[in-house]
């Protein structure tokens, strides 16, 4: 046991003295994290509707209108809402002149330029302009109504605003929500990045930690130890738990950095720690098929960083799974992403126990093991060959 | 091509030659020369400053003083007449492990300004020369070092340089393929080729070299054929003392003797320069014995370049 | 002259013998794109239009109004809605199991007590498929709920300001269902963004052209690791020529590895990203940026290792702020800073030529890329040597 170890230690020793693995291991996750938590989280997805054109009494009544729809509105200049609705900033763009200004002001009817972004997004804030556009209409088509049936204009006023208030008007009730949106809610703004970046970037900097193993074998370290009186077996096992330390590092360290510093809630810790540990036995073993597999450590190093974005991906560390269509749904389980991930959400979201989260735990057990077995014997057969 | 410049009988002269890395005076007022056919040895320790005084005649790293011209012309980094001239065979592999022999030949001879079927026919020849035909289409990879080192060699040589300068060619070759690399540098030296050579084996200067310039702490500290450096030991022979006990007791007690001009002590044995070694060597066996040394073997070497150098820096000539 | 061809070809000899140029430029990127254009998918279609959508309704309402509510969402103009009917009970589980977007609920006498100033409510239920067409059907039910109580109210209104009785019908009718006072009028933006698939497949492609020239440039430390670089510098060439040689390798490399990326990418994801010679512009600008910045760190390095980090480090840094990955939105000085950068420059070039821009609409982003090259030429000279180039 105690040459594992050693090999296991020399393993970690020489990944934290490379200064350069620091930034991609301890650096770069939580920056991308923070970054994700900032365009997505809170505010994400608001739509955004920008009036173009003079100050005016219906500018800040379709304002006031858009903004108790909960759009975001700004105030531009017609030129820059071009721009924004061209490269796609803002979803809709209002273009008001002083003839729309005034025709409001007398009542009179007004013809308003809209323009769509042509993004997806646009149709629904167009939508949702035209409904308050109406709304702003409608207000002074009732007072129109009422003047002209011969009530005076402050009397009409008053009397609009006490009936608003007194009497009952039908309302929309919007019963039942989109299943994935509920899920969702009562997670904190950092909290589904930092648990995607986290199995992406444990997964991802083990594979890329294949080259070193090549590198091993090359400058024949590997073949050095194979020479000394341990057992193939134990260095294997030393260099996969070598890696498995490297990734237990650094996924403790992205849980415990992300928990203080954005305050990611990571539900029960030493559940949560679990799922990390067999996730990271997984991504070991993995990272010791790459090493064993193949010779070249460049190109290693290229499959490592294409195979971990890819399988992260597929397991749903860049669109949340709950999004998939069903097919691939049902291909993302076939990645040890997807599985640490609903065990991870199923930890945080809803305060699963270890019973809850049994069944993922032990896929992610047995793919460890199959990984490793595989990758045992294929380092073994691998040190026969010549580099 | 002026034709004064090239009326010199010279294929190379150093002049005045200084290099400083930030305190340290690498290389410090080195002049010598080189004539056509000649073959010229650089001997000294490692870190005596060969490989730097080498950089410069081959226009790898500016001079700080003095000039270096070959064949006629100034050498400096920008200088890319000169260096059509000269064959350069660093001392580290300098090959591409991704492409074949044939390939690397090819493409350093074009940057020679080599090309079409003469481009070939001397990649042919020498491919030939160096052995490798038969596996001239293999990436250099997949060689042994010995290949390597020959076609690294075989580089250098593609362009009939008028002058070659090998950097310490042999060193970690094994023997067979450091016979093959001298007996080629005979066979260039014959043909008229100039060759500049450093090493720190002194029986490869004394095997190759037609003159010889000893360097140590980036001087040359003599110059000349083999045999006119060895008269400058005065004839002193080497007696070379092996075994244990309190060696370095008995290296002060054979100062004392009148023969014995000098007493090296590397731990292993004592290496002593005497004026007649035959006749010296009972008393210096006595002398060492009594003063506590245990001698397992005596070797009297007559004077030989290791002599001259321990003569002129009171230092071994070893790695 | 001769020397630097000669050094170019060379170098490409050795690039694509060996492997890692093509996984790194050309496999990983594109694999990369299948698999963020598959999961992405989920996320919504890249058409602008709305698609035809279905809505299940219970109309348990006898008087007028829940009729012309679903009348109105049935006859919709800006997407083709069909509405089917079922008993109320059955809404919820109809809408979540048929897959339509929008389930409504309408209450028995709910024309009543809307008319006569009873609270009542449409109850909503929302779908769980396409989110777009959801979202924009409840909107529209909203704005036709609001035009029935806009009416209640102007009724209300009428009564309490004495009007009488029998006026107060055609009063709310007016109020309600009258021309609108506010119309609006759809103009065009000129469209220069890029479809989701078109970002992803750009993005990426501008992503991987960071590692794909850093093969030239650094190229360099490979030159001296494996002791060649000395050997170039006794022949007949200048250091100059081996650097340049170096960079017109990245250049090529990178140009090809755009190219190849972006043709297969439109072919394989349905993108198209307009006039060729536009965007050839554009690719040629962007592979001249990233090859200076090869230069650059070429002068901050010191071994292949620390070149290979460095690099990444300015890829993922420039590619996910370029929008590579998700598109990053920023305000102010951000947004200025995000502009410069010349994958972003590179992303917005290719969404003007593929809005069907000219060269002189791409004039602004070129500028940006060709600008950045200048800073990084500059930089390069600038900064002290730390061995790479030595």
């Amino acid at each position: 046991m105690s040459a594992v170890a050693a090999i296991a230690f020399v393993e970690l020793r020489r990944f934290l003295r490379d200064k350069s693995n620091l930034f991609f291991v301890f650096v770069f996750p939580l920056v991308l994290i923070l970054l994700l938590g900032s365009q997505f989280g809170a505010g994400s997805g608001q739509a955004k509707v920008a009036i173009a054109g003079p100050g005016s009494a219906l500018a800040q009544a379709l304002t006031a209108e858009l903004e108790s729809a909960g759009i975001e509105v700004t105030a531009t200049g017609a030129d820059a809402a071009q721009a924004d609705l061209s490269r796609g900033r803002t979803d809709v763009g209002l273009f008001l002149d002083d003839a729309d200004a005034r025709a409001y002001d007398a009542g009179e009817p007004a013809q308003l330029d809209v323009v769509m972004a042509p993004q997806s997004s646009g149709q629904a804030v167009l939508q949702q302009v035209r409904t308050a556009v109406q709304a702003v209409g409608l207000d002074r088509s009732q007072l129109a109504a009422l003047t002209g049936a011969g009530v005076p204009d402050a009397q009409a006023g008053a009397a609009l605003a006490q009936a608003a208030a007194q009497v009952a008007v039908p309302t929309v009730q919007v019963v039942d929500t989109d299943d994935v949106v509920q899920d969702f809610q009562g997670l904190g703004k950092f909290d589904l990045g930092a648990s995607q970046q986290l199995l992406l970037f444990v997964f991802l900097s083990s594979l890329t930690g294949a080259a070193t193993l090549i590198q091993a074998r090359r400058f024949g370290v590997i073949g050095r130890v194979m020479s000394a009186p341990v057992s193939s077996g134990q260095v294997v096992a030393g260099q996969a738990l070598g890696r498995f330390a490297i990734a237990f590092v650094q996924g403790g360290f992205i849980m415990v950095g992300t928990a203080l510093l954005f305050g990611v809630d990571w539900g029960t810790l030493w559940l949560s720690a679990l799922v990390l540990v067999l996730f990271c036995a997984v991504s070991a073993a993995a990272a010791m098929m790459v090493g064993a597999v193949m010779d070249n450590d460049t190109a290693a190093s290229g499959v490592g960083v294409g195979g971990g974005l890819v399988l992260g991906g597929l397991g749903g560390c860049m669109v949340p799974p709950e999004f998939f269509p069903a097919t691939l749904a049902a291909v993302s389980y076939a990645t040890p992403h997807r599985w640490a991930y609903d065990a991870l959400a199923d930890i945080q979201r809803h305060g699963g126990t270890l019973a809850d989260i049994l069944p993922q735990l032990g896929v992610l057990a047995g793919m460890a093991a199959g990984l490793l077995l595989l990758g045992a014997w294929l380092l073994r057969r691998s040190l026969g060959r010549a580099l | 091509m002026e034709a004064v410049q090239v009326q010199t009988r010279d294929v190379l002269d150093v002049s005045g030659l200084v290099r400083r890395f930030g305190d340290l005076t690498a290389v410090d007022g080195v002049s010598f020369q080189i004539r056509a056919g000649e073959t010229y040895g650089l001997l000294g320790p490692n870190g005596a400053g060969k490989t730097t005084i080498i950089s410069m005649v081959a226009g790898l790293i500016p001079a700080d003083e003095g000039t270096v011209r070959v064949a006629g012309r100034d050498m400096t980094p920008a200088e890319t007449d000169a260096k059509r001239a000269i064959g350069l065979v660093p001392q580290e592999l300098a090959i591409y492990p991704d492409l074949t022999a044939r390939e690397n030949l090819k493409f350093f001879g074009r940057l020679q300004g080599l090309a079409g079927k003469d481009l070939t026919r001397r990649t042919n020849e020498v491919l030939e020369l160096i052995g490798l035909s038969d596996r001239a289409g293999d990436q250099t990879k997949k060689y042994s070092g010995g290949m390597k080192r020959r076609l690294n060699i075989g580089i250098g040589l593609l362009h009939r340089p008028t002058l070659l300068i090998l950097d310490e060619p042999t060193v970690g070759v094994d023997p067979q393929s450091r016979n093959s690399i001298l007996e080629s540098v005979e066979r260039l030296s014959v043909e008229g080729m100039a060759v500049l050579y450093t090493t720190h084996y002194m029986e490869e200067a004394e095997r190759l070299c037609d003159r010889i310039a000893i360097i140590d702490e980036g001087r040359i500290q003599a110059e000349g054929t083999r045999d006119e450096l060895i008269t400058l030991t005065g004839g002193v022979d080497r007696i070379n003392l092996r075994g244990g006990g309190s060696t370095a007791r008995a290296a002060d007690a054979l100062r004392g003797l009148p023969a014995v001009q000098h007493v090296d002590n590397d731990g292993a044995g004592l290496m002593l320069t005497v004026s007649d070694g035959p006749t010296a060597l009972a008393g210096i066996v006595t002398g060492a014995g009594a003063a506590g040394m245990s001698v397992t073997s005596v070797e009297i070497v007559r004077p030989d370049l290791e002599s001259v150098f321990l003569h002129l820096t009171g230092k071994a000539l070893r790695d | 002259m001769h020397g630097l061809w000669t050094m170019v070809a060379n170098d490409l000899r050795q690039r694509i013998r060996d492997k890692s140029v093509f996984i790194f430029s050309l496999i990983v990127p594109l694999a990369l794109m299948g698999v963020l254009s598959l999961v992405f998918g989920g996320l919504g279609d890249d058409s602008v239009d709305l698609k035809p959508a279905t809505v299940i309704a219970s109309a348990d309402d006898a008087g007028p109004l829940g009729a012309a509510l679903l009348g109105a969402v049935d006859s919709l103009e800006i997407m083709d809605v069909t509405v089917r009917k079922v008993p109320a009970g059955e809404v919820r589980s109809e809408t979540q199991a048929s897959g339509a977007a929008l389930g409504i609920i309408i209450p028995a006498g709910f024309s009543d007590a809307a008319l006569s100033g009873q609270p009542a409510a449409v109850q909503l239920v929302e779908g769980n498929g396409a989110a777009l067409e959801t979202g924009v059907l409840v909107s529209v039910v909203q704005g036709i709920v609001d035009q029935f109580a806009a009416g209640t109210v102007t009724a209300a209104a009428g009564g309490a300001a004495g009007l009488p009785d029998e006026q107060l019908a055609a009063l709310a009718r007016e109020a309600a269902a009258g021309p609108p006072l506010l119309t609006l009028t759809e103009g065009q933006a000129a469209a220069e963004q890029l479809s989701l698939r078109g970002t992803l497949v750009a993005g990426q492609a501008g992503l991987f052209l960071m590692f794909t020239v850093g093969f030239g440039v650094l190229g360099l430390l490979a030159e001296r690791e494996q002791g060649t670089l000395a050997r170039l510098r006794s022949m007949p060439v200048t250091g100059g020529a081996v650097v340049a040689a170096k960079a017109c390798t990245g250049f090529i490399l990178g140009a090809v590895a755009t190219t190849v990326l972006l043709t297969a990418g439109s072919r394989l994801f349905g993108v198209s990203f307009g006039s060729p010679p536009v965007v050839a512009v554009l690719v040629l600008s962007v592979v001249t940026a990233a090859t200076s910045l090869t230069f650059v760190v070429a002068r901050l390095v010191r071994t292949a290792e620390q070149a290979n980090v460095a690099q990444s480090i300015l890829a993922m840094v420039l590619g996910i702020a370029g929008g590579a990955f998700f598109p990053v939105q920023g305000t102010g000085f951000a947004a200025t800073l995000l502009d410069l950068n010349p994958i972003g420059a590179f992303i917005r070039g290719l969404g003007i030529s593929a809005g069907g821009g000219s060269l002189g609409d791409v004039a602004g982003p070129v500028a940006v890329m060709l600008g950045f090259a200048a800073a990084g030429l500059v930089l390069s000279r600038v900064l002290p040597n730390r061995g790479a180039q030595a």
